[in-house]
């Protein structure tokens, strides 16, 4: 019998922190995005012609790729939560690369 | 080349054509909702460093010291320029800095950067760049030329 308190007890806190909200921000999902699309004299950018990070918080935020079509988006990656909310201040970088070509 | 002869071509390109090394969105501050930058182009429409030369060394009977590049020549934008020389501090490099609207700049000789209480002068300079600046929408784009390495011996200043 001394078991269904304690039952109650975490069920309680399941549907307090459900509730409250938490964890919400862990997936960046606050409803805040940063996006763009990168362009080379007009043309969308590759992926692998642009190097993308971003500086916020005194740090950099590495990993961001562009897409096929020099789109970016910021909002729902693991960390974007840090830097992507009202009111923070980030600098968004891009670094052209060296590009080869074989044949 | 005998007929027959079976080669094969070797095209590198050491740079994206046509593009600056380095874009920032500049310090954006970040919107409740949507912030959609819109298209940020890394073109350089037309724009380039002119002089002083790559890896060259100014005597002390060149100043004052004129530098000079080309326009950035998108339609619709008028840029700031911002000469950087550049001056290596710990892990990175500060800029005593110019800023102009024009494609060149003179340099007087006597231009110094005061840093948490040290000074730094232009004989301390090892390279230079210019970055291009300009509004776009909400936020401001910043456009960083290649750098050129630059040894620049100023006239001596009355004090020294």
């Amino acid at each position: 019998m001394k078991k269904l308190p304690r039952l109650l007890l975490f069920f309680g806190l399941v549907l307090c922190l459900l509730l409250a909200g938490c964890g919400k921000n862990s997936g960046g999902s606050s409803g805040t995005t940063i996006r763009g699309q990168i362009v080379i004299n007009g043309q969308p950018a590759k992926p692998e012609q642009v190097n993308h990070k971003v500086w916020a918080n005194d740090k950099w935020y590495l990993g961001n790729v562009i897409s096929e079509n020099g789109k970016f988006v910021h909002g729902n990656g693991l960390l974007d939560h840090e830097y992507c909310r009202p009111g923070s201040i980030v600098t968004l970088y891009f670094e052209a690369n060296e590009v080869t070509a074989e044949m | 080349m005998p007929r027959g002869s079976i080669v094969t071509l070797y095209f590198e390109a050491n740079e994206v054509t046509g593009a600056f090394r380095e874009t920032y969105v500049y310090e954006y501050v970040v919107k409740k909702g949507d912030n959609n930058l819109g298209q940020i182009d890394l073109g350089l429409y037309g724009f380039g460093l002119t002089s002083p030369d790559d890896d060259v060394e100014i005597g002390q009977d060149n100043w004052p010291l004129e530098f000079k590049w080309t326009v950035y020549g998108r339609a619709g934008v008028k840029p700031t320029y911002r000469l950087n020389l550049n001056i290596p501090v710990l892990f990175t490099f500060v800029p005593i800095e110019k800023i102009t609207e024009g494609t060149s700049v003179f340099i007087n000789g006597n231009e110094k950067l005061t840093l948490l209480g040290l000074e730094f002068r232009l004989n301390q300079v090892q390279n230079w760049t210019v970055c291009v600046e300009y509004p776009a929408g909400d936020h401001t784009i910043r456009h960083y030329s290649e750098s050129r390495k630059i040894k620049l011996n100023p006239p001596p200043t009355p004090e020294e």
